[in-house]
């Protein structure tokens, strides 16, 4: 008689089987034939829902039991990540668990590679079937092995060729420096990542090819003769700006240090400088002063100094790199596209930098409905009440460590700056009346004297603005040459004063607002980093004689103190991304290269916990895809509003009928129940939409007549899913030191899909 | 279409001829009886279960008595639901520690009679008989012979060595 399962009925044993997992269903296929065959017809009727399930891994639905398995496996060895940050699951064979590490996985085509702290790895994906990837065949080996460097290097994948296999590893050595800090009790110990060198290894033959230091040499890697030269400059070569075989390295000039575009010979390790100086062109004259390009020995960095705040300063400047994929009749490459940011708060710069871009949103046209709009902007820039007056804020200490930090400020003019707040005892504003600063939030610093507003002939500035610029710069890599570059639409504010405001309200609002727009004391924003994607060239171009390929650009900020104290405000770990895409045309006839439909997007996310105030980082101005930490409550924060006061009654008066704005403008998810056993979060992708029933508009009147007419939109969840490794893996992240967001897992005209946040 | 009863109990026929009467309440557990009742009207006359025998149409009345002020789960209420956990409740479980032809039993009837939910305990009984243990272990328990040769079993082992952890 057949046993119990077998004698159900087919939809009741489909049923049962529902239960199982799809690896029991694979394990108990070795029960008997039968069970087998009722497996593998369970899969003939459920081939659809497979599909969907493993639609990432599967190109198409399949009956056929060997792909189900491959599939399964492979969907078992690619764990969802509790930590979506750089973390790829594996299976350890010594321990015979799965485990998250922290390690850049770059796939290309059937080919796979990272580090694992000191061990590479690099697979092929075995092929079961037409694009299908069913199993990594796995190499490891230590890099000491591999590249011959010493104990504590590490690695980084950086690129992997989809044809050959061959992958291009860069070597690091983490050291640490000593800093000073201002208000500290104890000096501050820095790590600082050094590139050392790169490996090349063959992935079909598990061979390396060559091994050489940074700088191209072959006669291996020393990490004491590394020391021994100026290697701090490495700080800028450190970060991969690599699109094979195309890299951007700083100059070794310590005077005036240079971005430049070398060529790697993959052949031989060999390196070619093809552009000296990436900047040269007059539109970057601002990069050629002094103080863009001032950088002091590392000898003399490697003391007490201001930490980690490179404004103004090369090491400010951000790039990435990629190949463009118009070929010529050799079919060769012969360009490659830059995106160049910069902040440029301070400066006054020439229209051709800081002019609008045609059609741009800019915030700085946005008036504030506290109507500070139409005020006089005065140049008041610092925020010091001293209540009890004559004492010096400034120790010499603190003033040398200012003028270390930004030379261009002369000894005296400190000395004046200071002698002018113990004078005072306040600066601009005065408080109003019964609102004291203690001592203690009287903290010195001062985004001004740190970083001085001038005009180039050394007047300050009347209308100083905050901003950054994002440049599409195209190169040819045969000669070297900018062939054009492209302003990109800007994130750009009027530095305001609104002290008065921050005293007055005292709002997290506020101050997180101010930080944004360049007006805190206390704190900057700055970018931290950039990355480019360039997606497959498109079939349909807008004209016979183009080529066109959309381009992705993701900039990151992130907000830091100015000077570290003690008595810094409130941690504020997120980066913020903006994002600009856009279709890069190419005139084959002329050469010449033209944009279009290029949409730019500012990120803004919303904490709460339940230590945490609400923190507005920004009001983007388009949001439709963002990820969310869930169990860390992050929301989401939508409008087209930028800087209105919740506390205005007269704004909100309208607003009886809706939702207050106490309850109003922040999304809150709460904690999943699901999320695993040992996880800090569950990452997921949660796409949003707007609830147009919700969206109210906020209009007040300005004082010359017209109104302002604001939108609140609130964003509802349409989609939620699971992470798992996609197909085409971008699960490359970097964090702060509490948390951070994921390289994008997608990005589109409607935004960026990230793969997550996460926190540790 | 029939008005509807009032009628308090209703009666039922296993298909060896034994009538019970049983809670209308309790009978509308079943959707099938449910519907039939609907469509009918008052019926005095005892509904004939073809399909279930005295003694298993007593353990499914006991379990619907049980779960009788259960709420009624939504006609279209996704499966995916019920498919997440193979969780049982302490007296489900209790309810379901029966020989396994009578657990057979028990399921068909579920699914005839049309109870939902008992059908899911059911076969959430029966998958949790099976995960966790050895293909040894199933064949005992579920008393199957091994019609594979040990040569296929191997290699089945081992293209599947990596599902023998999860």
């Amino acid at each position: 008689m057949p046993d119990i399962l077998l004698r159900f009925p087919v939809d009741i044993s489909y049923q049962i089987l529902s239960n199982l997992s799809d690896s029991e269903k694979i394990r108990i296929t070795v029960v008997s034939k039968a069970w087998k065959q009722l497996l593998q017809k369970w899969l003939r009727a459920h081939e659809n829902a497979i599909y969907k399930k493993y639609s990432s891994i599967l190109s198409n639905p399949t009956s056929e039991w060997g792909y189900f398995t491959k599939t399964v496996e492979l969907a078992a060895f690619l764990r969802p990540l509790a930590r979506p940050t750089c973390q790829v699951g594996t299976y350890s064979e010594e321990l015979g668990t799965y485990t998250n590490i922290k390690a850049q996985y770059v796939s290309v085509g059937k080919y796979a590679a990272w580090v694992d702290g000191k061990v590479f790895r690099a697979g092929t994906f075995k092929q079961v079937g037409p694009d299908k990837r069913a199993q990594l065949l796995n190499f490891r080996a230590d890099l000491s092995a591999l590249a011959s460097v010493p104990d504590g290097c590490f690695g980084e994948v950086w690129h992997i060729d989809e044809k050959t296999g061959i992958v291009l590893v860069g070597l690091y050595i983490t050291v640490t420096r000593t800093v000073y800090v201002m208000q500290a009790q104890e000096d501050e110990q820095e790590d600082v990542t050094i590139l050392l060198g790169y490996v090349l290894f063959n992935i079909p033959r598990e061979k390396t090819l060559w091994v050489t230091n940074a700088e191209g040499g072959t006669k291996g890697i020393s990490i004491k003769a590394c020391l021994a030269t100026d290697w701090y400059h490495h700080g800028r070569g450190s970060t991969k700006h690599f699109s094979g075989p195309f890299l951007i390295r700083a100059s070794s000039d310590e005077e005036q240090r240079t971005s430049q575009l070398w060529k790697i010979d993959l052949e031989t390790g060999n390196q070619r400088c093809i552009q000296p100086d990436m900047l040269g062109h007059s539109t970057f004259s601002r990069s050629q002063q002094d103080e863009a390009r001032y950088e002091p020995p590392w000898t003399a960095l490697d003391g007490p100094t201001i930490a980690g705040n490179f404004r103004n300063h090369y090491r400010a400047d951000q790039f990435d790199i990629q190949t463009l994929p118009f070929k010529n009749s050799k079919g060769e490459c012969d360009y490659v596209a830059v995106c160049y940011g910069f902040d440029f708060t301070g400066h006054i710069l020439s229209e051709a930098i800081t002019g609008e871009f045609p059609g741009e949103l800019v915030d700085e046209k946005v008036p504030r409905p506290d109507g500070a709009d139409g005020g006089e902007y005065v140049e008041k820039t610092y925020v010091l009440h001293h209540p009890a007056g004559g004492e010096s804020l400034l120790s010499d200490e603190q003033r040398e460590a200012m003028l270390a930090a930004n030379p261009t400020i002369a000894p005296e003019e400190a000395q004046q700056l200071q002698s002018t707040i113990i004078q005072n005892g306040t600066f601009g504003v005065q408080p109003p009346p019964g609102i004291c600063q203690t001592v203690a939030e009287a903290i010195v610093s001062s985004q001004t004297i740190m970083f001085p507003l001038r005009k180039p002939d050394g007047k300050r500035l009347a209308e100083p603005v905050e901003g950054s610029r994002c440049f599409l710069l195209i190169y040819n890599v045969t000669t070297g040459e900018l062939v054009q570059h492209f302003r990109l639409p800007a994130y750009k504010r009027r530095l305001q004063n609104n002290i008065q405001e921050d005293v007055r309200y005292g709002g997290q609002e506020k101050v997180m607002l101010d930080i944004l727009d360049g007006r805190h004391p206390h704190q900057v924003r700055y970018q931290t980093s950039m990355n480019m994607y360039c997606r497959e060239p498109i079939e349909a171009p807008a004209s016979p004689s183009f080529e066109s390929v959309r381009l992705d650009i993701v900039q990151y900020s992130k907000v830091q103190p100015i000077v570290r104290d003690s008595l810094r405000p409130a941690e504020l770990p997120f980066n913020l991304p903006e994002s600009w895409t856009m279709t890069l045309n190419f005139n084959k006839s002329t050469q010449a290269f033209s944009l279009a439909d290029t949409t730019n997007i500012l990120y803004g996310i919303v904490t709460t916990g339940p230590d945490l105030p609400r923190h507005p980082l920004h009001l983007p101005m388009r949001q439709s895809h963002i990820a969310i930490n869930p169990l860390f409550n992050i929301g989401l924060y939508n409008s087209t509003a930028l800087g209105y006061d919740h506390n205005d009654p007269e704004l909100f008066a309208n607003l009886s009928t809706v939702a207050s704005a106490s309850e109003g403008e922040v999304r809150i998810f709460r904690q999943m129940p699901d999320v695993p056993n040992g996880c800090d979060m569950l990452a997921e992708i949660v796409q949003f939409e707007e609830d147009e029933e919700r969206r109210t508009e906020l209009v007040k009147e300005r004082d010359d007549g017209g109104v302002t007419v604001w939108q609140r939109k609130w964003m509802k969840v349409q989609e939620r899913e699971g992470i798992y490794l996609p197909e085409n893996c971008k699960r490359i992240g970097w964090g702060t030191k509490k948390c951070g967001v994921t390289q994008p897992v997608s990005i589109d005209e409607e935004g960026i899909k990230f793969g997550g946040l996460w926190v540790y | 279409m029939a008005t509807p009863s009032t009628q308090a109990t209703v009666k039922l026929q296993s298909n060896d001829n034994v009538v019970i009467e049983v809670e209308r309440a309790i009978a509308e557990r079943s959707v099938l009886i449910k519907n039939m009742l609907e469509d009918c009207g008052e019926v005095t006359d005892a509904i004939p279960i073809s399909n279930v025998n005295e003694s298993i149409l007593r353990k499914v009345i006991e379990w619907c008595e049980h779960h009788k002020n259960d709420p009624v789960a939504a006609e279209n209420e996704n499966d995916d639901s019920r498919k997440k956990t193979t969780d049982i409740d302490e007296w489900d479980q209790k309810f379901m520690n029966v020989d396994q032809e009578m657990l057979f039993e028990i399921i068909l009837a579920a699914n005839f009679l049309d109870i939902k939910p008992l059908l899911d305990t059911g076969c959430k009984t029966v998958a949790n008989m099976i995960k966790g243990k050895s293909p040894e272990e199933i064949r005992k328990l579920f008393n199957i012979q091994n019609d594979f040769t040990p040569e296929e079993e191997e290699q089945i082992r081992r293209e599947n060595e990596w599902a023998e952890d999860r």
